[in-house]
């Protein structure tokens, strides 16, 4: 009889250490459902990354994602709620548009939150830079482009997805490389501003690759240059700006942050479910099939980006933006 | 176009799934947009989510039904309670709910149903045949275009204004006035936000089109609930309109089908804004204008073919460039992202047996549209029988959670009831909320439109006059104010003295 | 005279300075259209105001036209009160929506809103009311999706 409730002890101990390590695997400290406030409308950029990223981290987290869309005043609105409003438990993490996140608060006195409120935790996709132009245009390379703002300095057209957008700064940064100066004309995002590229009703249009991708596959759009540091697999035949001696690395990129003081083992576990994704196969495939760069930057790392982008973009606003057009 | 993938989006589309996704999302579509304060838009954002897990076709084929059933839906809450019940019938209201006053409101409803029938037809089959060719089109409008017909559009204002010239002028005004809070363009500048970031990027204008459309005909059945039931709110005439009245109204309703097509097509402007463009011009080619805003079929049928023509003609630089034509569409173009499809010029060729599908799924919701929405426009008729006051909360239960469906921002149904309460004073006033809402709409699209242009021409005015097809628009604009003005009567007076004579 | 007119021009002028005013601290190019559109509403809101004046009718109020057209000899009284209560508990409806959850503040409208209009009867009114909160929250929240708390906080 001893042995026996020695065996019966001994089993269930095995049996509640099996199953409680397996529930350690896949369980996520602050729950099973975590809400992503989402700063922009559904069907969005931030939008397809959340429909691309979600469904495998779930998987490796043992979550359930929730998206929560509160668009409005670019973004501010949602990063705003996840800095003051939200539960500082891990429940909720938010996508997290760059330059937007900071440009918002560099530009803008009202908005009140900023990047030391966050705790990012890992980016994404970073979507370059890229400058096209009509199919029909009289510029065929960058160089055409930069003599016709030599010539005529404030005069080439340059359209942009909106003040204070990523492609604003990138013209800016531009300028500041080259010397020149161009005209900016403000769009209401990347695709207006590709479109009136299209139509030729602007010289060119400084953009992002995921936007005019398939337009210029197909020769809609010609593109002039790309604003990345090496030439993009997908785009062989476009020179970036570097290659041409000019400094310039620019683009939106997007991941996924969460408020300030969430606990270490929620960090922990989420900066891990990111890293894993690095060597997942299936992601990669899928978001290569979407035509998405993906650029995944954890933890420290990705707070670092958000430093560096902050003191990059504040020192160019306080340069060019108080003058205004 | 390679006849075999249009085959085989056709045959797709009459799987058993497809159909029932068809029938479903018309259904859906005709229930939120006869709902006030519920609009297509927002329930394309609420649904597009579900439609991950379906097949891509199917997803798209029900949020496309469900867009043109949204575009018909509206007008039965238009006709039957005087609020439009999405943006899109805001125009129908005019002459709907005076014809349902006169105990005309099946009538109305069946011109109705019909027209949008028709615009969604023709604007479903200019999709199928022309959509590469038409959307070409589309790059050929930009900022100079776009201003030009924000221009034309904010002439309407002044033909709308029934009885007072100075009200209406008054309403549109304000209108344009509160179009610009909000972060401006081209500076960024925060404009009349008193440091409230929800104020940054604006006031939708569908927030206050529900405000100062739905609230004051609810409040007014509140005020007047001493008065006993009107009898002429029940539906007494037949659904189906008579042939003869058909053919009178065709061309009418073909000449509203050709506007909402053009109206679609161009990025930027939809259904609300077709709606006021057809209506406008049934006015203009009608022979006796003093029936117009009293009940006159005419007043019925051309909005809201329009608005379902723009189904169609929303969908066309969708589908060929990659390019929204209006911001239900833009969901549509998301929802093909989201699935991995890049929208592009590629779509009709990488892609063509999910685009044609689509494309047919549009042309046969509206005929699933003639099918369901007659049996719902029957059903529907039973609200006629619910006691004034009930309706009166009902709308203004719906109208708050169809605000905060639209951002899920409790700040925009505290600013509907505000608009709402001006609404009120408005009509009160006796003046018309309809142009404020023109507005409101147009008011963004001319001052982004002109301040682009100034910078792609350098700060010279005569850039406006560098596009043939800006030149032509605004030549129409300022043809469209002379004719209301005396202007007009006194240069033709001499010809039609003449004639008289003669 | 129509005083909601007359009102109404006097807050038109109003609503035209204060956006005239704080645009004139924004930047050329954001200035424009605001100063164009206050100027107009101005000019539009004091021929308002001057056609109202200049219209010297009998004091018959415009207000009680809706009975007066059907050719009743009963003045229908407009219940402006009743209006302002309802409209008082939309507002209160709004406010209560996150803390009572949605279910009950619709609920809580209805049943007060109802109240005040007294011309619904009863069993009416509660088996409407049932449907519609149905209606909205199945096809909205459980179908679409929609995040409005639906529980208040505390329970859920």
């Amino acid at each position: 009889m001893k042995t026996n409730k020695k065996l019966t002890a001994a089993v269930l101990a095995a049996a509640t250490a099996l199953s409680l390590s397996i529930n350690a695997q896949a369980e996520y400290v602050a729950g099973e459902d975590v809400t992503v406030l989402q700063g922009f409308k559904p069907g969005g950029g931030s939008d397809v990354l959340a429909q691309l990223v979600q469904p495998y981290v779930s998987k490796k987290l043992g979550v359930n994602f929730v998206n929560e869309y509160i668009p409005g005043a670019t973004g501010a609105i949602a990063w705003t709620r996840l800095a003051k409003q939200s539960k500082k438990d891990g429940s909720v993490i938010s996508i997290t548009n760059t330059p937007m996140l900071m440009t918002n608060y560099i530009m803008n006195d009202a908005i009140t939150y900023n990047i030391r409120e966050l705790t990012p935790i890992a980016n994404v996709v970073t979507d370059p830079g890229i400058a096209v132009v009509a199919k029909d245009s009289p510029y065929n390379t960058i160089e055409d482009l930069l003599a016709a703002a030599k010539e005529k300095p404030g005069r080439v057209t340059v359209g942009n997805s909106g003040m204070g957008g990523d492609d604003y700064f990138t013209t800016l940064l531009i300028e500041k490389a080259t010397g020149l100066s161009f005209k900016k004309v403000p769009f209401q995002g990347d695709g207006p501003s590709a479109t009136a590229a299209m139509g030729n009703k602007i010289d060119v249009s400084f953009n992002n690759v995921g936007t005019v991708y398939s337009q210029v596959q197909n020769g809609t759009l010609k593109a002039l240059a790309v604003f990345s540091d090496k030439r993009i697999d997908s785009l062989p035949d476009v020179p970036t700006l570097k290659e041409k001696g000019i400094d310039v690395v620019a683009g939106s990129s997007r991941g996924y942050s969460a408020p300030a003081g969430i606990p270490d083992e929620a960090r922990d576990q989420l900066i891990a479910a990111f890293e894993a994704l690095r060597d997942d196969q299936a992601f990669l495939a899928d978001a290569k099939k979407r035509a998405l760069n993906i650029d995944i930057v954890t933890g420290d790392a990705y707070g670092k980006m958000f430093e560096n982008m902050e003191k990059e973009f504040q020192g160019i606003w306080k340069e060019v933006g108080t003058k205004q057009q | 176009m390679e006849s075999s993938i249009v085959m085989t989006g056709l045959t797709n589309v009459f799987t058993l799934y497809n159909i029932a996704a068809i029938l479903g999302g018309t259904l859906l579509g005709l229930f939120v947009g006869a709902m006030p304060g519920l609009s297509a838009t927002m329930a394309l954002a609420l649904l597009l989510p579900l439609t991950f897990s379906m097949d891509t076709a199917t997803g798209l084929s029900m949020l496309a039904s469900l867009y043109v059933g949204a575009s018909y839906g509206g007008s039965i809450a238009a006709i039957l309670l005087r609020t439009p019940g999405t943006p899109s019938a805001a125009a129908t209201v005019l002459d709907g709910f005076p014809m349902s006053q006169q105990g005309q409101a099946g009538k109305a409803l069946g011109i109705s149903l019909f027209a949008s029938f028709v615009g969604g037809l023709i604007s479903g089959v200019a999709l199928l045949i022309a959509a590469p060719l038409l959307g070409s089109l589309v790059v050929q409008f930009g900022p100079i275009e776009l201003f030009a017909i924000a221009v034309l559009g904010i002439t309407i204002i002044g033909s709308l204004a029934q009885g007072s010239v100075i009200n209406g002028l008054f309403s549109g005004g304000v209108g344009l006035l509160v179009s610009t809070v909000g972060m401006d363009l081209t500076t960024g500048t925060p404009r009349m936000t008193f440091d409230n970031i929800n104020l940054f990027s604006g006031i939708s204008f569908t927030v206050a089109l529900i405000g100062l459309f739905s609230i004051p005909q609810a409040l007014s059945l509140v005020e007047n609930s001493n008065a006993p039931a009107k009898v002429a709110s029940r539906i007494t005439d037949r659904l189906i309109p008579k042939l003869a009245e058909l053919k009178s109204l065709m061309p009418n309703i073909l000449r509203s089908s050709g506007i909402g097509i053009v109206v679609g097509l161009i990025p930027g402007t939809g259904g609300d804004t077709a709606s006021w463009f057809a209506y406008n011009e049934a006015k203009r080619f009608a022979k006796d204008k003093s029936r117009f805003g009293q009940g006159d079929p005419a007043g019925v049928a051309a909005p809201e073919s329009a608005n379902n023509a723009v189904v169609g003609g929303a969908l066309i630089p969708t589908i060929a460039l990659g390019i929204p034509g209006s911001s239900a569409t833009a969901i549509l173009l998301g929802a093909l992202m989201v699935q991995g499809i890049l929208p592009g010029p590629n779509l009709l060729t990488d892609y063509g047996d999910v685009t044609y599908t689509l494309i047919w799924a549009v042309i046969f919701a509206n005929i699933g549209l003639l099918v369901v929405g007659l049996m719902f426009t029957k059903a529907s008729v039973m609200v006629t029988r619910i006691p004034d006051g009930f309706i009166a909360c009902a709308i203004i239960a719906l109208c708050i959670i169809g605000a905060y469906a639209i951002n899920n921002s409790l700040f925009e149904v505290g600013l509907m009831l505000g608009f709402g309460l001006f609404g009120y004073w408005l009509n009160k006033a006796g003046v018309s909320p309809a142009p404020m809402v023109i507005g409101l709409i147009l008011g963004p699209v001319m001052e982004n439109g002109f301040h682009q242009s100034m910078l792609i021409g350098d700060g010279d005015y005569r850039i406006f006059l560098s596009s043939p097809i800006a030149v032509v628009l605004l030549c129409l604009a300022v043809f469209s104010v002379l004719q209301a003005t005396p202007v007009f009567r006194w240069l033709l007076a001499p010809f039609r003295r003449g004639t008289q004579l003669a | 005279m129509n005083t909601n007119r007359l009102l109404l021009g006097l807050f038109g002028i109003a609503l035209a300075a204060l956006f005239f005013v704080n645009a004139l601290k924004y930047p050329q190019a954001a200035a424009e259209m605001p100063l164009i559109y206050s100027v107009t509403v101005a000019l539009l809101s004091l021929a308002m105001v001057a056609s109202e004046l200049l219209r010297r009718r009998p004091a018959s109020d415009a207000a009680a036209a809706p009975a007066a057209e059907d050719g009743e000899p009963v003045a229908i009284r407009p219940r402006y009160l009743a209006t302002a209560a309802v409209f008082a508990l939309a507002i209160a409806y709004v406010a209560t929506i996150n803390t009572l959850g949605y279910l009950a503040s619709t609920v809580l409208f209805m049943a007060a809103a109802l109240l005040v209009i007294r011309t619904v009867s009863v069993r009416f009114a509660l088996i409407a009311t049932v449907v519609l909160v149905a209606v909205v929250c199945v096809v909205f929240v459980q179908f679409l999706g929609l995040p409005v708390p639906l529980l208040p906080p505390a329970i859920s």
